[in-house]
């Protein structure tokens, strides 16, 4: 009898602690000392993943009680992986996004506008570019924060050992010695040109390449509802011409070749207009390069304007059970601090202002100066709808008529066509 | 031990059995019997669902329901992580024969599979009757034809992309030491489409090869030594004894290669991206391209609903004028 009661009690007990133990667990409010765990996702660029595992370490000394889960995904599939996870639900809390993916996102109303609490619109105004910032902004709210300005122009990169066999000693200034110290750098076999003296065709190059030679030029190629574009102008069809001329005129590239960038770090290509990131590329995957980042002349007499379309930064889900920690995480890495450590190993620009004249982050970005000299004018894109087919469509034309299949006039129109074709589908 | 020797007779049918035993219907016996026959059939198609319900739900969720709910998409505005999708009906289908994009990549995919599977069959059943003759290291040569196949369709993918590149590529390199004009395979809008084929077909020829073997291993050798008695030479055995005999198998080997030429993906997303000028753009790779680039679900869902038709109509054709005897 007496072990009987005995073995009740240590049951009766044991019942008691589990289901304690089980009620402090699972209400939040007794569970203040519970760690809370972020999920963080991203893409899996080694330079990108090296700095962001870094300021997570950080992170986390700072803040004991959260823990960073960090996962990565290639490239090609971090855009299906988010669409897919975003639909279903199973997003992580944090998700390192670029700006021109916000808008439908937030649209949707999956991602959390920036609460005031964590920053005011007015204080981020103040800290970041506009030209990053405008991607992340919808409807006069801010949907994350961004962390890198891009920038594909103002520069390009040069192989310095096709400049020294050719006994080329300054870099071009004008576009008129791009195209003459490009026709020196030339080689052709029979009919093929071999070695391009200037090879920008590519998608973001040439779409890059055509907004911006439109830009210096005064002109715009929005058109006044500022929905639709509007490329049938001088200054369109002057760029245009101006692009297809290196292919068919001056002979120093041609559509048939490798992309510009394999090309270019193939050995086979002088200079190549190019974001300063290209130079994080070159040092960590082509070592044995010689290359130099060089200012690339603006096309008009106005000072080197340039379409800008955001940069990565990132973005909290709205349906995440852990906001406050998420927003905590997401503005600690895009402080001024992790700002500059991440700007430096990942060679990106930084899209916080101050970071610009930071003397520390200028030094170690010495090699890519001439990118923080043209800052100030970079332009935001503007509402492309949807960025892949938008640059898609301006190749493609842009191709047609390096092949000498269409006029470049008619690319001019063409372009014009199916963009606003295809920006009707979106907006309804 | 011979076992026609030790078999038991049939004994008849259970109604014959019950007939000859002389009993009566409704009696506790065949009752009793009938009751155990039928619990026994239970048990056997319990049995056969059991074993089957895997495969069956395995097919169910991961075909037939997705299968079902791109038909159900196709008739929405429906983008993965759109606010709202609103029904739109056939419209996604009627804007299919108005987007160039579309007509193009049809167009590009017909091209591709009107390529790929003449040629995949006239290089597939010589290489399977050689294989078939030879003796001397025939489990090698069998196992390198077959190694491609095994291979990820990835993996070919970005091999041959250097093998094509126009400046350090060993096509290129091969043709400049015999003196040969350099080609830029992918570059050229006229050539990237074939140069893609030519990867397909050595990816997938393995396959077809095997097929070919194993139907050429099954023909009966009685009716070779009759037409050798008769003096046919090699072509007449192939032409007038192989060739028919193979008929089934051929029709098979052109639907299997056929559907898979028209699903094709990997290649055109590694080595070209549906360039240049959209000259590689196949049916499935801007069926992906709208779903997951241009956030148009629904109208991707179209396409491959009108991927499906085109297919299992094709399928159906072939299958009327391959039939035979």
């Amino acid at each position: 009898m007496r072990a009987k009661l005995g073995h009740r009690s240590a049951l009766t007990v044991l019942v008691l602690v589990l289901g304690l133990t089980l009620v402090v667990g699972l209400n939040p409010a007794w569970a203040g000392s519970r760690q809370v765990t972020v999920r963080l996702w991203g893409h899996s660029n080694p330079a990108f993943v090296a700095a962001n595992e870094a300021l997570i370490k950080e992170f986390e000394k700072e803040n004991p009680d959260i823990r960073i889960n960090y996962e990565t995904f290639p490239y090609d599939n971090f855009v299906p992986k988010l669409q897919t996870a975003f639909a279903s639900g199973t997003e992580a809390d944090v998700v390192e996004m670029f700006g021109m993916w916000v808008e439908p996102y937030a649209k949707a109303g999956r991602l959390d506008a920036v609460p005031s609490s964590v920053m005011s619109a007015q204080e981020i105004e103040n800290t970041y570019f506009q030209a990053p910032l405008s991607g992340f902004e919808y409807n006069g709210k801010y949907y994350g924060f961004p962390r890198e300005f891009n920038l594909e122009n103002g520069g390009m990169i040069v192989n310095k050992k096709i400049f020294d066999a050719a006994e080329i000693k300054s870099y071009p200034k004008t576009w008129d010695e791009v195209i003459e110290v490009a026709k020196k750098l030339t080689k052709v076999d029979g009919r093929k040109i071999v070695q391009s003296g200037f090879h920008f065709i590519q998608g973001d190059p040439v779409t890059f390449l055509y907004l911006s030679l439109i830009l210096q030029q005064g002109g715009n190629y929005w058109a006044n509802d500022k929905v639709h574009v509007k490329f049938t102008t001088p200054e369109g069809y002057r760029a245009m011409q101006f692009m297809v001329d290196f292919v068919l005129k001056h002979k120093v590239v041609s559509p048939e070749l490798p992309k510009a960038s394999p090309a270019f770090f193939q050995g086979i290509v002088a200079m190549y207009p190019r974001g300063p990131w290209i130079m994080g590329v070159a040092k960590q995957d082509y070592p044995q390069m010689s290359v130099e980042y060089v200012p690339l002349p603006s096309f008009g007499t106005t000072p080197p304007y340039f379409a800008a379309e955001s940069g990565w930064g990132i973005v909290v889900s709205s349906r995440s059970k852990v906001k406050d920690a998420a927003w905590k995480f997401a503005r600690f890495m895009a402080s001024k601090d992790a700002s500059r450590a991440w700007n430096i190993k990942t060679f990106t620009i930084p899209a916080y202002k101050e970071l610009a004249t930071d003397p520390e982050l200028l030094k170690a970005m010495s090699p890519i100066k001439v990118s923080f000299d043209v800052l100030k004018y970079g332009r935001f894109i503007g509402p492309l709808q949807n960025r892949d087919r938008f640059f898609e469509i301006i190749f493609n034309r842009f191709s047609e008529a390096a092949f000498g299949k269409i006029s470049s006039e008619q690319a001019v129109k063409l372009i014009e066509k199916d963009l606003n074709s295809m920006i009707d589908e979106y907006v309804k | 031990m011979n076992w026609q020797l030790t078999r038991r007779p049939y004994a008849g049918s259970i109604s014959e059995r019950i007939r000859r035993s002389g009993l009566r219907k409704g009696s506790h016996v065949i009752k009793h019997a009938q009751a155990r026959r039928g619990k026994g059939r239970t048990r056997y198609l319990g049995f056969i669902i059991l074993s089957l319900l895997p495969i069956i739900s395995l097919f169910i969720i991961f075909t037939v329901l997705p299968a079902a709910a791109a038909v159900v998409m196709s008739l929405f505005d429906y983008s993965l992580i759109g606010p709202s999708r609103p029904f739109v009906g056939i419209g996604n289908f009627r804007a299919l024969f108005q987007d160039p994009l579309f007509l193009k990549s049809l167009w590009n995919t017909i091209r591709f599979v009107c390529m790929t599977v003449p040629l995949n069959i006239l290089v597939s059943l010589p290489v399977a009757l050689g294989l078939n003759r030879i003796r001397f290291l025939r489990s090698f040569f069998r196992a390198c034809y077959y190694i491609p196949t095994v291979t990820s369709l990835a993996a070919v993918s970005l091999v041959w992309l250097y093998l094509y590149d126009p400046a350090t590529g060993l096509i290129n390199a091969l043709l400049r030491t015999i003196g040969l004009p350099t080609q830029s395979w992918l570059g050229n809008a006229s050539l990237a489409l074939p140069s893609i084929v030519l990867v397909y077909v050595w990816q997938d020829l393995g396959y077809n090869v095997v097929i070919f073997l194993a139907a050429l291993q099954g023909l009966p050798a009685t009716y070779y030594e009759a037409a050798q008695i008769d003096g046919a030479g090699s072509w007449q055995l192939f032409r007038y004894i192989t060739l028919p005999l193979l008929k089934p198998t051929m029709g098979m080997v052109v639907i299997l290669t056929m559907i898979s030429a028209f699903k094709v993906f990997t290649p055109v997303h590694i080595m070209t991206q549906g360039g240049p000028m959209n000259s590689t753009k196949l049916l499935v790779y801007y069926i992906y391209e709208n779903a997951f680039s241009f956030l148009k679900m629904g109208y991707a869902s179209a396409m491959a609903v009108m991927l499906f038709g085109m297919i299992l109509l094709l399928t159906l054709v072939q299958l009327v004028f391959l039939r035979t005897d």
